[in-house]
């Protein structure tokens, strides 16, 4: 059972088979969960909508008919209740303006403190959730760029784009945070 | 192409969705430009930290002040089930509970006379 594509999971969802949502739950818990949790930077919060996800698809209330992909589509239904979470929590920022990549103010001065590894993925909790979800979905779940678009439901080109400004920022911050703490030793 | 638009496209490259013909000129760039070569070693760099370690573990790195406490009903229900019994025993073991066993009447006669059965056959607590 283990061994069957997500395509061949897809056929046994469609039909309501309970062996595979289970299965479907142990392939992309964690990943949805990690994924949420990078969302709504909220733990318990990500735990939650993960299993209101699974609770939803073993209803069956959401139709399966016009999914080609799985992997895209559940990320999409995560970051669809993710996205419904940071607007009822107000935190959602989905401005698409360039300038304003960080998500509440810029974390130069706690990242200054921190080791490298814990610095950039601190950086990366910071940024604007649009930015956010690209970088995590690339880096963590090694999506290609089609895929991404797909799930976040953006054109190639914003893809592009978002992961590429996300990059960017990201450096130009740790190089600061660099030349700070030399200067300060 | 400024600088910019040439790091975008090294973006693109590290995460192999350049095509052939772009991916040539962008090394013809990068022959040339330290800034450029300087953002992809950095890229390079900031993109193995994150595969490395990035993800969230289900269960582990939360913060204990907001982890909802969790406690699965079967564990709730076999632990009142458990204090039940144990109450019952204690109780019986020193004669503070009378238990009167109810059998229905077709087996009345295997009690024979000395049963515990009420004579009438109704149950009579």
């Amino acid at each position: 059972m283990s061994a069957l594509s997500d395509d061949d999971l897809l056929v046994g969802l469609r039909s309501g088979e309970p062996a595979a949502i289970s299965l479907l739950f142990e392939r992309y818990r964690r990943r949805l969960y990690s994924y949420c949790a990078w969302i709504l930077a909220d733990t318990v919060l990500a735990e939650d909508v993960v299993q209101n996800l699974f609770a939803t698809l073993s209803s069956r209330e959401l139709s399966l008919e016009k999914v080609v992909s799985l992997r895209p589509w559940l990320f999409r239904v995560a970051r669809n209740k993710c996205m419904k979470e940071l607007q009822l929590r107000k935190r959602g920022h989905l401005s698409l303006d360039a300038n304003g990549i960080w998500d509440e103010e810029n974390p130069f001065d706690i990242l200054v403190k921190k080791e490298t590894g814990q610095a950039i993925r601190e950086a990366v909790s910071h940024l604007q959730t649009i930015y956010r979800e690209a970088i995590i979905l690339r880096e963590f779940e090694e999506m290609s760029y089609s895929q991404i678009a797909e799930t976040v439901g953006v054109p190639l080109s914003t893809v592009k784009f978002r992961i590429f400004k996300a990059r960017d920022t990201l450096i130009r911050l740790l190089r600061a945070v660099g030349e700070e703490r030399r200067s300060g030793t | 192409m400024n600088c910019e638009s040439w790091r975008m496209e090294i973006s693109a490259w590290l995460d192999d969705e350049l095509e052939d013909a772009a991916a040539r000129e962008l090394h013809v760039h990068l022959a040339d430009c330290a800034d450029c070569r300087g953002f992809l070693k950095d890229a390079r760099h900031m993109s193995g930290i994150l595969r490395k370690g990035g993800g969230v573990e289900y269960g582990s790195q939360v913060p204990l002040l907001r982890r909802r406490l969790t406690i699965p009903f079967a564990s709730v229900a076999l632990g009142v089930l458990v204090a039940c019994l144990f109450t019952f025993i204690a109780a019986l073991a020193l004669g503070r509970v009378d238990v009167d066993v109810y059998f229905p009447k077709e087996d009345q006669n295997a009690l024979g006379e000395t049963g515990h059965m009420p004579s009438t056959g109704e149950y009579q607590p």
